[in-house]
């Protein structure tokens, strides 16, 4: 019933310099279905959404979201970071029943 | 991963009331009396602690053409060399379904407290937001929104405003 | 090619009608001098329309059967065979063939009095009250011709800002094409969808406001995602990066598309892609601040203003369109010149044909007001659009207007209802489809 979850669209800048504040811009398409809605049937579309988001940089946590229903449909999160040093990020996005997909960027900081 | 919070002294009050600051907004106390969910989902997260008003900012348009994917971007401002910072913020619209929005932490390599994000608001409601701060005191702030349907798009190049056939649906 | 053989302005005597009546239906101030207008039994006044689409064949008919002989009507329009662009969407659905969008303008020509010249306005002269043609042959055997006229009626659509889009150009239009006017762009544009593969990619990049059809490009993801479903296209897919933050009957929209095509149709709005920083249509890539999208087929629908005749006969302001009094659809920057339909702005109406064929009614009933001593309704103004989403689901939006201080406001208006059954939204499709045969009909003058 679940789709396999789709490869995310992720922005990360190449490069930035040491402790300068920097953005990153994240999108996962995904239905975000709230368990609300009726379908075609006239039943119930059973909840499933993306619960949580976790970002973390060289295995150390910078950022998540414990995500509800009320988060729009293709989840979008903006926010931003200040590194020391060169490294990869991770960003990592549960399902509801536990599917995952997570994407790797790497950032020269010098 | 399991984020966990220090918060010495405090005991969860499951159900208690949330009681508003001096500057409580009637609105907002009325909207929130009228779900239980959203009460409850606010007493969970600061037990017997009381937000007040404070520097946080809650960027979100006073009318939304569709409730489906409304813009907002939530942040607290940087107090400078003070060493107060922002652990999390929680994000409500007490009068949907799920009134939770969702839950952001920050962490030392965030270079400010702030999220953007698309939110869904089933119907017109004040949104608030509450942020959690490293000396364990909580600021709310909420801002109203109207969710209309929209019409048929004589809407006029933004940057004032939109202009548009008046239609409003709620 | 219709041609006219153009006789010299005759020298004008003074109107019987006096120049304050003429400023009353002009909806002027006395005091406002006008040029003066033969008089009835002197040659006949002369009423010459640019551009022969919704707004201008609307007016050309109703100004024919309303004023009959007693007017000099010439449409000069460009294409021998319109293609309405208006239901064309539902063309690159499968749900119409290209000839029943085309009509031409026999009958209007033969059975309806308007005199039809096949050519291009390259100039409006507006002090000498002329204009002059791209491909003219007049009587001393000069290439350029000129018509003269006494009211002008100037309704030449959109122009096209191709490099509004960054890396976009005219030419890569054939490549990444807008099928947004023409019939050439619509059949590329069909025949590119007609070979596409499962697991290919469509983008569609949306116009920012004011543009022709504001629910036309969301009509045309329809569409598409429609001729996937036909041809089994399962894992074809099309993502909208919109130049606007919100879109006309959006709700509705998205929750049809939840219904008929789940997973298939994803916008994207500024704040999301963050803006639109370069296209390269050979490769088919935009790229957005967020990310680098890939596709099959582009669809790249630019920012538009009115049509270049206008811009040339400084008839537009500078939002690129031609302001208008609201009570007479007289430019306000020449008291013998109508604009209508999509160059014009219109306050609260839409860019759509429905309207253009609207504002047609208050111009031929101004004009024939002024030229033949008729009884001028007040200006009322209305609208409808229908986007269709799949077979039996069209939804629609519309309502009246007027003209409320300087500008035309939206007095009613009603929308299509998320809680609508089903009958209701199939019963849009027939509507659509009734309205379709009436405005082409009016325009042209039956069925060509």
């Amino acid at each position: 019933m679940a789709a396999p979850l789709a490869e995310p669209r992720v922005k990360v800048p190449e490069r930035a310099r040491i402790g300068e504040p920097f953005t990153i811009k994240t999108l996962l398409r995904h239905p975000m279905d709230s368990g609300h809605r009726i379908g075609e049937d006239d039943r119930l579309i059973p909840r499933l959404i993306i619960n949580r988001f976790i970002a973390t940089f060289e295995n150390e946590f910078v950022f998540s979201a414990i995500i509800e229903p009320s988060i729009a449909a293709n989840p979008y999160f903006e926010f931003t970071v200040r590194l020391e040093r060169s490294g990869r990020f991770r960003f990592l996005w549960i399902e509801d029943g536990g599917a995952s997909i997570a994407v790797e960027r790497s950032i020269i900081v010098a | 991963m399991t984020i966990t919070r220090a918060r010495p002294g405090r005991r969860r009050a499951i159900g208690a009331a949330l009681t508003l600051g001096a500057g409580g907004r009637a609105s907002v106390k009325v909207a929130l009396a009228a779900t239980d969910a959203a009460g409850s989902a606010i007493a969970a997260h600061v037990g017997n602690a009381r937000p007040e008003p404070g520097p946080l900012s809650l960027d979100i348009a006073s009318i939304a053409e569709n409730g489906n994917g409304v813009p907002v971007r939530i942040s607290v401002p940087d107090d400078g060399p003070s060493s107060l910072h922002t652990l999390s913020i929680l994000l409500l619209a007490p009068l949907n379904p799920d009134p939770k929005i969702a839950l952001w932490h920050f962490s030392a390599l965030s270079a400010t407290a702030e999220v953007a994000t698309r939110i869904r608001l089933a119907r017109s409601q004040s949104v608030l937001a509450i942020a959690l701060m490293s000396d364990g005191t909580y600021r709310r702030t909420e801002r109203a929104v109207q969710v209309t349907i929209g019409g048929c798009g004589a809407l006029l190049p933004s940057p004032g405003g939109v202009g548009n056939t008046g239609l409003v649906r709620d | 090619m219709l041609m006219s053989q153009r006789s010299p302005h005759p020298s004008s005597a003074l109107p019987s009608i006096t120049r304050r009546r003429f400023a009353r239906w002009l909806g002027l101030a006395p005091a406002v001098t006008l040029s003066s207008v033969p008089s009835i039994g002197a040659a006949r006044p002369r009423v010459v329309i640019v551009g022969g689409g919704a707004g201008g064949a609307s007016t050309a008919r109703l100004l024919a059967r309303d004023g009959g002989d007693r007017l000099d009507i010439t449409l000069v329009e460009p294409s021998g065979t319109y293609t309405t662009c208006f239901q064309s969407n539902l063309y690159l659905g499968g749900y119409r063939t290209l000839g029943s969008l085309q009509h031409d303008y026999r009958r209007l020509a033969t059975e309806h009095g308007v005199r039809v010249v096949q050519d291009r306005v390259t100039h409006i002269d507006r002090d000498r009250r002329l204009v002059a043609l791209a491909n003219g042959e007049a009587d001393d055997g000069t290439r350029n011709s000129t018509l003269g006229y006494d009211r002008l009626v100037v309704a030449p659509g959109i122009e096209l800002l191709h490099d509004s889009l960054p890396g976009h150009s005219a030419a890569l239009a054939e490549i990444a094409p807008h099928a947004w006017q023409g019939a050439q762009q619509l059949a590329l544009l069909k025949s590119r969808l007609d070979a596409l593969g499962n697991g290919d990619h469509v983008i569609i990049v949306a116009p920012p406001n004011p543009y022709r059809c504001p629910p036309g490009p969301y009509e045309r993801a329809s569409m598409i995602a429609r001729l996937f479903q036909r041809r089994g296209l399962t894992d074809s897919r099309i993502t909208l990066l919109d130049t606007k933050t919100a879109y006309s009957k959006q709700a509705l929209f998205e929750a049809s598309w939840r219904r008929h095509y789940p997973g298939t149709i994803e916008w994207l709005p500024p704040d999301v892609h963050g803006g639109i920083l370069s296209i390269d249509a050979t490769r088919g890539m935009v790229e957005t601040d967020l990310d680098t999208f890939q596709g099959q087929l582009l669809n790249l629908i630019p920012a538009q203003r009115a049509g270049a005749i206008a811009q040339d006969a400084a008839l537009a302001d500078a939002s690129g369109f031609c302001p208008i009094d609201p009570g007479t659809m007289r430019s306000t920057l020449d008291p013998a010149i109508s604009v209508l339909g999509d160059a014009c702005i219109a306050g609260d109406m839409p860019k759509s044909a429905f309207a253009a064929n609207s504002q047609a009614r208050v111009v031929a009933a101004n004009l024939l007001g002024e030229l033949l001593d008729r009884p001028v309704p007040t200006a009322r103004y209305g609208n409808i659009c229908w986007s269709q989403i799949a077979d039996d689901d069209s939804i629609k939006v519309g309502g009246g207007y007027a003209s409320s201080g300087n500008r035309i406001a939206s007095s009613s208006a009603f929308i299509s209802e998320r809680t609508d059954d089903a009958s209701t939204r199939e019963a849009n499709v027939g509507e659509a489809q009734a309205w379709y045969r009436s405005i082409t009909t009016e325009m042209f003058g039956g069925t060509s």
